[in-house]
C-alpha cells in the first residue's frame, strides 16, 4: 500500500540522528514544560520557535511538534503529584489523577497515565497516516468559497471555546484579522495601517507578536510570589509503579473510547485536547455501572481523559496539514512555522512535500514512544523540578525572548515589537479578552482575504456565489448557528451575573 | 464615574477606539468593488465588525456586572522596562550587559527575588547563551563590545 510505503519514507527520515536529537530535546523540553504550571504549550512554542530558524525545516517541525504533544505528557504528572493541572487539557486528569496518588498509588497512577497517553497517541497517529490523505484529496476540488467558509468557521468555533466569554473571543480573532492586514497589500502593493515603517511591509513578524502576546503578557501576569506545596515526593520504585491485572482491565475500554472521542475532536477546528478530556471523562461517568468511584481514583476516570487529549493532540494536525487551515491557535503557530521555512501547508503539501509530511508523521510516534520511555524513570527528576521556584524562571524567559526576536532578523525593530504586544497582551488579558484567538486571527486573516478575493474575482462580484456552492452554503449555516449561539449565551450570562449581584 | 473601569465595558471601549483609530487610518486606501477589491475593502469590513463588537461588548457591560480593571504598573514596568534596556543596549554594549541589566530590571517587578540568585543568573545565563547561540548555532552576537 502507498500509504505504508510513505510511512516508511518517513520513518527512515524521522530516525535520522539530527531528527532524533531534535525531536528528544522537543519532546523534554515539551514535558517540562508540561510539568511546569503556568507555561503553556503556546508560550514555549512561541518562545522556541527561534531556535529552530536555522534549521532544517523537516527537524524545526519535528521539534516544534514534539514539544506540543510532549506537553500533555508532562502535564499530566503535575495534575497526578500536585492537583494543579500542568496545562489546561490536564485538568480532568486531577479529578481521579490525584486521590489516586493521595491513596498511595502514586506510582502506579503515573504509569497508567504514561500507558493511556501513548496508547491514545497510537490510535490518533494511525488515523492521522489514513485520513490525512483522504482529506487533502477531497479538497483539492474545494474552490475559493468554500475555503474561506471554512476559515471563518474554524475562527468561530475557536473562539466559542476560549476561556472567557465567546463574544470577546470573537472580537479578539477581529482583532488579530486587522493585525494580519498590516503590511503591503499583496495586489496592488499599497501599504496599509504600516504607520510610514518600512520593516512592516511584510507585516507584522509572527514570532516577536507570539512572543509578545503570550510570553511577555504571560510574564507579566505571573510573576511575584507563588507557593506551592510538593508534599513529600517519595522515592518510587518499578515495582510500586506497576498496575495490576484489574487496574489494565478496567483500563483498556476508557483508553480505547477516549481514544476515539479524543480522534473527533481533534479534528475539528476548535476543539482540541481540553474539550476531548473532559469529554471522555464524562462519558466514562455516564456508562459506568458504578459512576460514585469517579472521583476517589478510579482508574476509568484517569485512563480515558489521558488518552483522549494525547489522541487530539496528533488528529489536530489533520486540518492543518490536509487543509492548510488550522484548528486552534498552537496549529496556527506550526502553521507559521512552515511558513516561516517557505513551505505552505495545504492539499499540495501533501503531495509535493512527502518527505516532510510523512517525516513528521512518523516522528509524531518516535515522539510518543520516547516520552513513554523517558516518563517512568524520569519521574524523580520531574518531581525535583516542581520545586524550582517560578520567579527564577521568569527573567531568563524574558531574556530568552530578547534574544530570541534580535536573533530572528537582526533588527532591534523585532525587539520593540515585541515590547508593545507585551504590554497589548497584558492589557488585554486584564479585560478578560482571550489572546490564543487573536493569533489564530492573525494567521488565518490573510489567507481568508486571499480566498475572498479569488472568490469575488472569480462569481464578478457576486456575494452569492458562497450560497450557490452545497459545501460553502452548508459551512457558514453551521457559522451561522454557532455565533447566534454566542450572542445568545453572552446576553444570557450578562443577566446572570446582574441578577446575582443584585 | 468609575463605571467605565469594570472589564467588560473597558473592553469594547478599547475595542472601539482601535476600531476608530484603524478607520482613521486607512481612510485614504481605494475600496474598489467586490469585484475588483480594493486594497482597503477587507481591511473596511474588519474594522466595521471590530466596532460592532466594541458596542455590543459595551452593552454586554452595563447589562452585566464586572470587576474593576487590574493593572500592575510596577509589574508592566519592570518587565517592559527591561526589554527596553535590552534593545537600547545590546548594539551598544553587547550581550552579556544587556543581558545582566535586563535581568536586574526584571526582578523590580518580583519583590521574592533573592541577590544571591539574582547574581546567579547574571552569571549562568550569559554564559549559557553564549555556548547556545555562539558556539552552537553561530550567531554573531558580540558578549562585550563599546559603540555608543
Amino acid at each position: 500500500m502507498e500509504l505504508l510505503q510513505n510511512f516508511a519514507i518517513g520513518l527512515d527520515i524521522a530516525l535520522e540522528p539530527v531528527n532524533l536529537f531534535y525531536c528528544f530535546v522537543g519532546v523534554m523540553v515539551g514535558m517540562l514544560v508540561g510539568v511546569i504550571p503556568g507555561i503553556g504549550p503556546l508560550t514555549a512554542i512561541s518562545i522556541l520557535f527561534p531556535f529552530t530558524f536555522y534549521l532544517d525545516p523537516t527537524t524545526a517541525l519535528i521539534m516544534l511538534a514534539g514539544i506540543w504533544y510532549g506537553t500533555t505528557y508532562g502535564g499530566s504528572v503535575a495534575s497526578v503529584l500536585l492537583n494543579v493541572p500542568g496545562t489546561a487539557s490536564n485538568a480532568v486528569t486531577c479529578l481521579d489523577g490525584y486521590p489516586m496518588a493521595q491513596s498511595g498509588r502514586q506510582g502506579v497512577a503515573l504509569m497508567l497515565v504514561a500507558l493511556s497517553s501513548f496508547s491514545g497517541g497510537t490510535i490518533g497517529i494511525l488515523l492521522l497516516i489514513f485520513f490525512a490523505p483522504v482529506i487533502a484529496d477531497a479538497a483539492l476540488s474545494f474552490a475559493p468559497a468554500d475555503y474561506f467558509a471554512l476559515m471563518l468557521l474554524g475562527l468561530v468555533a475557536a473562539s466559542s471555546i476560549s476561556e472567557g466569554s465567546a463574544f470577546k473571543g470573537l472580537a479578539a480573532v477581529t482583532l488579530g484579522i486587522l493585525l494580519g492586514t498590516v503590511g503591503l497589500d499583496i495586489y496592488t502593493g499599497t501599504p496599509r495601517l504600516m504607520f510610514e515603517r518600512p520593516e512592516l511591509s511584510e507585516g507584522i513578524g509572527l514570532i516577536p507578536l507570539a512572543m509578545g502576546i503570550f510570553g511577555v503578557s504571560e510574564v507579566i501576569s505571573s510573576m511575584g510570589p507563588s507557593s506551592r506545596n510538593l508534599g513529600n515526593p517519595k522515592r518510587m520504585s518499578l515495582r510500586s509503579m506497576l498496575p495490576t491485572r484489574k487496574d489494565l482491565s478496567l483500563a483498556w475500554l476508557p483508553i480505547l473510547r477516549g481514544s476515539s472521542i479524543g480522534s473527533f475532536f481533534g479534528t475539528l477546528p476548535g476543539t482540541g485536547p481540553i474539550v476531548s478530556a473532559f469529554m471522555a471523562y464524562a462519558v466514562e461517568k455516564r456508562l459506568s455501572p458504578t459512576p460514585e468511584r469517579f472521583g476517589k481514583g478510579a482508574v476509568e476516570g484517569l485512563t480515558a481523559p489521558e488518552a483522549s487529549n494525547n489522541a487530539a493532540d496528533m488528529t489536530s494536525f489533520i486540518p492543518t496539514l490536509a487543509l492548510g487551515i488550522p484548528g486552534s491557535p498552537t496549529m496556527a503557530l506550526m502553521m507559521g512555522a512552515l511558513i516561516i521555512h517557505g513551505i505552505t501547508p495545504g492539499p499540495e503539501m501533501m503531495t509535493k512535500e512527502v518527505d516532510l509530511v510523512w517525516a513528521l508523521i512518523a516522528s509524531f510516534w518516535v515522539g510518543n514512544l520516547m516520552l513513554l520511555v523517558l516518563n517512568i524513570p524520569l519521574v524523580g527528576v520531574w518531581v525535583k523540578i516542581l520545586t524550582i521556584p517560578t520567579n527564577l524562571l521568569f527573567p531568563a524567559i524574558i531574556v530568552f525572548i530578547c534574544i530570541g526576536s534580535y536573533m530572528v532578523s537582526s533588527s532591534i525593530f523585532d525587539i520593540w515589537v515585541v515590547l508593545i504586544f507585551g504590554l497589548a497582551g497584558y492589557g488585554l488579558r486584564q479585560l478578560g479578552i482571550p489572546v490564543a484567538p487573536m493569533l489564530l486571527g492573525f494567521v488565518l486573516g490573510p489567507m481568508m482575504e486571499e480566498q475572498f478575493r479569488r472568490a469575488m474575482l472569480l462569481s464578478r462580484g457576486r456575494l452569492e456565489v458562497f450560497a450557490d456552492r452545497p459545501i460553502s452554503l452548508s459551512i457558514l449555516l453551521l457559522t451561522a448557528g454557532i455565533l447566534m449561539w454566542i450572542a445568545y449565551s453572552g446576553f444570557r450570562r450578562a443577566r446572570k451575573t446582574r441578577a446575582s449581584m443584585t | 464615574m468609575r463605571w467605565f473601569l469594570k472589564t467588560d465595558i473597558l473592553a469594547g471601549l478599547l475595542l472601539i477606539v482601535i476600531s476608530t483609530l484603524a478607520a482613521f487610518e486607512i481612510r485614504d486606501l481605494p475600496l474598489g468593488t467586490f469585484r475588483q477589491m480594493g486594497p482597503g475593502m477587507f481591511p473596511a469590513i474588519i474594522t466595521g465588525i471590530l466596532g460592532v463588537f466594541g458596542l455590543g461588548q459595551v452593552v454586554i457591560g452595563c447589562l452585566g456586572h464586572s470587576r474593576l480593571v487590574h493593572f500592575s504598573l510596577r509589574k508592566v514596568a519592570a518587565v517592559l522596562g527591561s526589554i527596553a534596556l535590552f534593545a537600547l543596549t545590546i548594539t551598544r554594549f553587547g550581550f552579556v550587559p544587556a543581558v545582566s541589566i535586563t535581568l536586574l530590571t526584571v526582578s523590580f517587578g518580583d519583590t521574592t527575588m533573592g541577590a544571591r540568585k539574582l547574581l546567579l543568573l547574571c552569571i549562568v545565563l550569559p554564559a549559557l547563551i553564549y555556548g547556545l547561540f555562539f558556539l552552537g548555532l553561530g550567531l554573531q552576537i558580540k558578549p562585550f563590545t563599546w559603540r555608543l
